[in-house]
């Protein structure tokens, strides 16, 4: 992108762009706009519902005819790297909208109406990656899981580290939904690292793919406007993980433990990701995700990141996936 | 020297009867969650993976499952909901000691609740699906196989240990209980 085109892309208002003109929207200030929000004042559960009602698209109105020639342009190893990163959002997308209902028991009230949003956004994006595969990858299937079965082929082993974590996390608060210790650990890898890391940083490899090479804009104006839907998801998380801690401050002895685990993890991966062809490399991808992390930690208020989790973030290699 | 070499001897010739039996008996089903089964599990956890298997995966991946074993001192149990036949003994406890399996045994669900560190459990129809290769990850992430026991948090700082380990449990060639579907 050129620098005055970004600059007018910067000059767009992220927050209230229809779905047809966000493809002028650049992935970093989306990102950006993630922490508009995360100040002092965080925007309620209710104003972050009504942003929602807003902001909501259609997934039915994304056109991909043009992605689906762009596709079969793309260089083979361009392709493989793109599939091995896209495809942690295929099953990651589909991770987070089944592992949601168990949070509604025991969280605030107005947290349970932005949450109703929430599944139905992940629902939505689930639904998008479903179409990318069939109608641009083509992929086949009769069913949203034949198709996930399809592209489980390009996802690492170790996308089970997370996502497993998460469905686990998620059956033991099924089991005891008012536990606030639960509710952290959850929260901690859901909200802060799955979309708050993972997703928000990952996204920026294969949008900031397709935006240089102008190509794929279906792909391009459906997953920016996912980017857009997870901000309100890390907001309403940062929120949440907030008040728990406000309520009782011991609890960030569980976000620090879910963490170590999931940078235990985060510390070895099964495959190489070659990412040079879509114009990334290892070093910068770590980089990106070591600020992330850094980042959400602060806007929960951790002024202070213990040494051992300091070090950890160092030597990070964590799964290319999110949801 | 010869001789030897000719496999002449009367030690020599046994040997290559004893691992033809030991081959046969390595590629013969074993009844699932039977005592054979048990021994066949342990052995299966300490073979580790396949060299095929390894080579599917980088060098740092392993290194990671390496550094994991020594944080492995615990007992799993794999239990199955429905078992059909003898459904009393329906967990097999695995004990483990820097991530070596050093005993296994069938045992009670009572006796894996008052034992073991963790207790992974799945139906009879999944633990099939499971052993007939059903993808491991996937196997967690829907919930197949569940930690209905144990710290989840510190399970998962050696999940790879554990997929990998499950992986090499998959390979025992088994045998399944016909089911009656008559009976009521």
């Amino acid at each position: 992108m050129s620098v005055q085109r970004h600059q007018v892309a910067r000059r767009l208002d992220v927050g209230s762009i229809e779905l047809d003109a966000i493809r002028r929207v650049d992935i970093d200030d989306m990102i950006e706009y993630v922490y508009a929000g995360t100040g002092p004042n965080l925007p309620s559960y209710l104003e972050l519902y009504s942003r929602y009602l807003r902001q909501r698209w259609n997934v039915d109105d994304l056109d991909f005819t043009r992605d689906r020639q762009d596709w079969a342009r793309i260089a083979p190893d361009a392709k493989r790297t793109f599939l091995q990163i896209a495809s942690g959002f295929h099953h990651g997308e589909r991770q987070v909208a089944v592992e949601l209902a168990p949070l509604f028991f025991g969280i605030p009230e107005d947290y349970k109406i932005f949450l109703s949003s929430h599944l139905e956004d992940e629902a939505r994006h689930t639904v998008f990656f479903d179409r990318f595969y069939r109608e641009v990858v083509g992929i086949e299937g009769e069913s949203i899981l034949d198709v996930l079965d399809g592209s489980y082929q390009y996802i690492s082993e170790t996308f089970v580290g997370p996502f497993g974590l998460l469905s686990y996390l998620t059956d033991r608060l099924r089991r005891d939904p008012y536990d606030k210790h639960l509710q952290m650990q959850y929260a901690t890898c859901y909200m802060l690292w799955i979309e708050g890391v993972l997703a928000l940083s990952v996204m920026k490899i294969t949008l900031g793919y397709a935006r240089d090479n102008k190509i794929l804009p279906g792909y391009y104006t459906g997953f920016t406007a996912t980017c857009r839907d997870e901000a309100r998801h890390v907001q309403g998380g940062i929120r949440f993980i907030r008040e728990l801690l406000a309520e009782e401050p011991k609890l960030v002895n569980d976000l620090f433990e879910t963490l170590r685990t999931i940078l235990v993890m985060a510390g070895t991966s099964s495959n190489y990701v070659v990412y040079e062809p879509i114009g990334w490399s290892e070093e910068r991808v770590r980089q990106v995700l070591g600020a992330q992390t850094r980042r959400k930690l602060k806007v929960v208020g951790i002024d202070r990141i213990p040494d051992d989790i300091e070090d950890k973030i160092e030597r990070m290699d964590p799964v290319l996936a999110g949801g | 020297m010869a001789r030897r070499v000719a496999g002449k001897t009367p030690r020599a010739s046994a040997r290559p009867k004893r691992a033809a039996a030991r081959r046969r008996a390595a590629t013969a089903p074993v009844a699932f969650f039977g005592r054979e089964w048990a021994q066949a599990a342990k052995e299966a956890v300490n073979a580790g993976p396949s060299p095929e298997a390894r080579a599917r995966k980088i060098p740092r991946f392993w290194e990671w499952i390496e550094k994991a074993k020594q944080y492995v001192n615990c007992q799993l149990a794999l239990t199955v909901v429905g078992l059909p036949g003898n459904a009393a003994r329906n967990c097999l406890l695995l004990d483990l000691e820097a991530g070596r399996c050093v005993r296994s045994r069938l045992a009670t669900r009572d006796d894996a609740e008052a034992s073991a560190t963790y207790i992974l459990t799945g139906s009879y129809q999944d633990w099939r699906e499971i052993m007939a290769g059903f993808d491991l990850g996937k196997a967690v992430m829907y919930r197949k196989l569940l930690l209905e026991k144990g710290e989840v948090l510190v399970f998962f700082k050696s999940i790879y240990y554990w997929t990998e380990s499950l992986a090499c449990i998959q390979r025992i060639p088994t045998r399944f209980p016909t089911v009656d579907t008559t009976a009521s």
